[in-house]
């Protein structure tokens, strides 16, 4: 019974390892490099939609010869990112890997796991510099963007608001007015799922744009110490607004998860929705564009209506390995990632949920009206800026946990920013930031 | 006392080995690492800074709280209705056999699979316990998504899901109790409920204080199926001292979380100790 059990398994491994191995090359372009027999190996979430880079990655095969495998480890978020770290101290890092960019990579310490590629002006000349600035390190570049950029912004049912009359608000005060009419009307004014992690905190997350307007240095200080949550008007305002969307939520906000919210955003419940423009691909390839061309999308709004922006999470990135065998390889793919005739690909299967972060390439007619319409208006205007996370490193543990107590009333948005504080500065500690 | 040395030392080295790589050796290297800010490849000596972090955490009090009464409740509702159970079972009842299989179900079950399952039957609008609750004409709660309930409901699924071990621990112990007490009994006109306080309770002690004990540290110590349920949430209202811990270590503050786990370590220590002590000398007597 062993040895049967044992045959079995070495065949099926052999099936496995097959395609590797017989790939029969043909190089087409002739400055393109062979790598014949070469298997580059990619870690990731399962969180991608991966129509886009199935493409890439199909063509790249062809033009290079090497083979390409999904390492996919599971859901992303900490658990993704505790094992980044894991590997990359062991050795046991793939030969590609994909992760945030912004401080959170910078903390990798990428001089001494990634490949600087800011001397190939293939890959650096196309990268858009906002994008730029958060996969490099002093003078060095090492990350090319997977998917397009993100924002963090609150999605609306254009039907809902036209049979309401409702026009798009441009301070928080006309926003929780037109949730109060919503109420009035006897519909759901926003769909809230507290009960997975990462949706929740979006509407405080995502309110960083107004936080940044009232003290453009708030990322700077908040490293060195010196400004608090707390003590930032605009801060404790970011949290308050938690607070205030609690009695606009969905009857069951605190048990709703993200795979839910969904589901029940695209039937109509909820007229607004406080998450990341990425949910309209899920929502596009669940159900289609009769519910994607129904969305609009604006910024969290502040104070000022003369200046309401929009909060933009830049593209998950892909790495290459500097220590592994084919590290040449896998920069090939990087560059060949960012060529037109791989954008193009991309493109024709994954609609973007935001600009691509790649010069000169701009969005097709067929992408969103959210985003095409909506979110490239406040990119024109300039009035966007990057979410907290890409220009600080402190990022408390726990704000899930204070964001729902906030959205529960158990606190007060001045506790909650205090909490914060109170956490960032012990993480400060382990992070090595000289704090107060 | 002699006569037990009978065997060579050296017959405990392999033990001992195994005891010391994999035990002794461990406890000491995190006893340094819970001293350091570590990151895997450096670590730099900070003192007690870390601990000084794990004790003024934000939800720290409000997780041991939670411990306690998730370790009061828990084992103690183990340990009653276990009991309760096991007395049905090994009673003279006709589908003894297949009433036992399904105590025993639940104990086969992953705790990620159980904790996933009753999230859905107590979701709050749409899990099947609130349809039953509305068809019984009540009004629906929020087992999970409400800090007034949401640990209880997690302790009675911890409950639920703890029967079947303590059952089992319970049925051993009953059985072998010789029956020729409980004839002798009889024989005196002692009725039921005589021979539970008089026979069963004294003679199972010994597996008694086993439910406790298991009961007692494993809900000091659980971890899974309150993940799989709340994620310590909503708030903290369920957040444990193993769910603080596991929060600071997937922040990546691994120095940080080793010292956390160093205070559960004593924690439970400090606990058991006395707990055992009292249980054996209540045994003695």
């Amino acid at each position: 019974m062993k040895k049967k059990l044992l045959a079995g398994m070495l065949s099926a491994s052999m099936i496995l390892a097959g395609p590797g191995g017989s790939l029969v090359t043909e190089v087409f372009a002739e400055e393109a490099k062979d790598f014949s027999g070469v298997t580059l190996t990619v870690m990731m979430t399962n969180e991608n939609t991966l129509d886009g880079f199935d493409a890439v990655v199909a063509a790249a095969e062809e033009k290079y010869g090497f083979t390409v495998e999904y390492d996919i480890t599971g859901p992303g978020g900490e658990e993704y990112n505790n094992l980044v770290r894991a590997r990359l101290a062991s050795g046991d890092m793939d030969d590609l890997m994909t992760y945030n960019s912004g401080a959170l990579f910078k903390q990798l310490n990428p001089k001494e796991y990634f490949v600087d590629v800011s001397d190939d002006a293939a890959i650096v000349d196309k990268l858009d510099d906002s994008f730029k600035e958060v996969v490099s390190v002093d003078d060095a570049v090492y990350g090319v963007p997977m998917t397009s950029s993100n924002a963090g912004c609150i999605l609306y049912n254009k039907k809902a608001y036209a049979d309401l009359g409702l026009e798009i608000p441009h301070t928080w005060d006309d926003f929780l007015a037109n949730c109060e009419k919503i109420k009035e009307a006897g519909q759901t004014p926003i769909m809230c799922a507290f009960g997975d992690g990462w949706p929740g905190i979006v509407t405080q997350f995502g309110d960083f744009y107004n936080v940044h307007a009232e003290n453009p240095n708030f990322a700077e200080e908040l490293d060195a110490g010196t400004t608090k949550w707390a003590t930032q008007p605009a801060g404790v305002k970011s949290y308050q607004k938690v607070a205030d969307i609690a009695p606009y939520c969905n009857e069951d906000y605190m048990s709703t998860g993200y795979a839910d919210a969904c589901d029940r955003f695209a039937e109509g419940e909820g007229v607004h929705w406080i998450i990341l423009t990425s949910v309209l691909s899920n929502l596009y390839s669940l159900y289609g564009e009769e519910v994607t061309d129904n969305i609009g999308a604006f910024g969290i709004p502040g104070d000022d209506p003369e200046n309401h922006g929009l909060t933009v999470w830049m593209p998950t990135a892909i790495y290459a390995n500097k220590n592994s065998e084919n590290a040449e390889a896998a920069k090939a793919f990087m560059e060949f990632y960012v060529s037109e005739e791989a954008l193009a690909l991309y493109s024709e299967k994954v609609h973007p949920d935001g600009p691509y972060c790649i010069k000169g390439y701009e969005i097709s007619d067929e992408a969103f009206p959210a985003v095409r319409e909506d979110m490239q208006a406040y990119f024109d205007a300039g009035k966007t800026w990057p979410a907290l996370e890409f220009s600080s490193s402190l990022e408390a543990a726990d704000s899930i946990g204070v964001l729902q107590q906030l959205a529960l009333g158990e606190i007060t948005a001045e506790e909650g920013a205090k909490a914060i504080d109170k956490s960032l500065e012990s993480y400060a500690l382990q992070l090595g930031l000289e704090w107060d | 006392m002699k006569k037990n040395k009978i065997y060579h030392v050296g017959f405990i080295i392999p033990l001992l080995v195994v005891f010391t790589i994999f035990f002794l050796v461990p406890m000491v290297v995190s006893l340094y690492f819970s001293l350091t800010v570590w990151s895997f490849d450096s670590a730099k000596f900070c003192g007690l800074k870390n601990y000084i972090t794990f004790f003024t955490t934000n939800s720290l009090m409000q997780a041991l709280k939670n411990t306690f009464l998730y370790a009061l409740l828990g084992s103690g509702g183990i340990t009653i209705l276990a009991f309760i159970l096991a007395v049905f079972l090994t009673s003279k009842i006709k589908t003894k056999n297949f009433i036992r299989s399904a105590v025993f179900f639940p104990n086969l079950v992953s705790a990620i699979a159980v904790g996933i399952t009753f999230t859905a039957m107590m979701h709050p609008t749409k899990g099947i316990i609130n349809k039953f609750i509305e068809f019984l004409g009540g009004t629906r709660v929020d087992f999970l998504g409400s800090p007034d309930y949401a640990l209880l409901s997690v302790i009675l699924v911890t409950i639920w899901k703890g029967l079947s071990i303590a059952t089992v621990i319970y049925i051993a112990g009953i059985t072998s109790i010789d029956s020729d007490y409980f004839e002798a009994a009889a024989i005196d006109g002692a009725n039921g409920w005589d021979k539970l306080i008089h026979i069963t309770i004294p003679l199972a002690r010994s597996s008694i204080n086993t439910v406790i004990l298991l009961s007692v540290i494993g809900s000091f110590r659980s971890f899974d199926l309150m993940w799989a349920m709340t994620k310590g949430g909503p708030g903290y209202a369920t957040d444990n001292m193993a769910s603080v811990i596991y929060k600071q270590y997937v922040s990546g503050f691994y120095g940080l979380s080793t010292a956390g786990n160093v205070v559960l370590f004593v924690l439970i220590l400090i606990l058991i100790v006395p707990l055992m002590k009292l249980l054996n000398w209540k045994k003695e007597s």
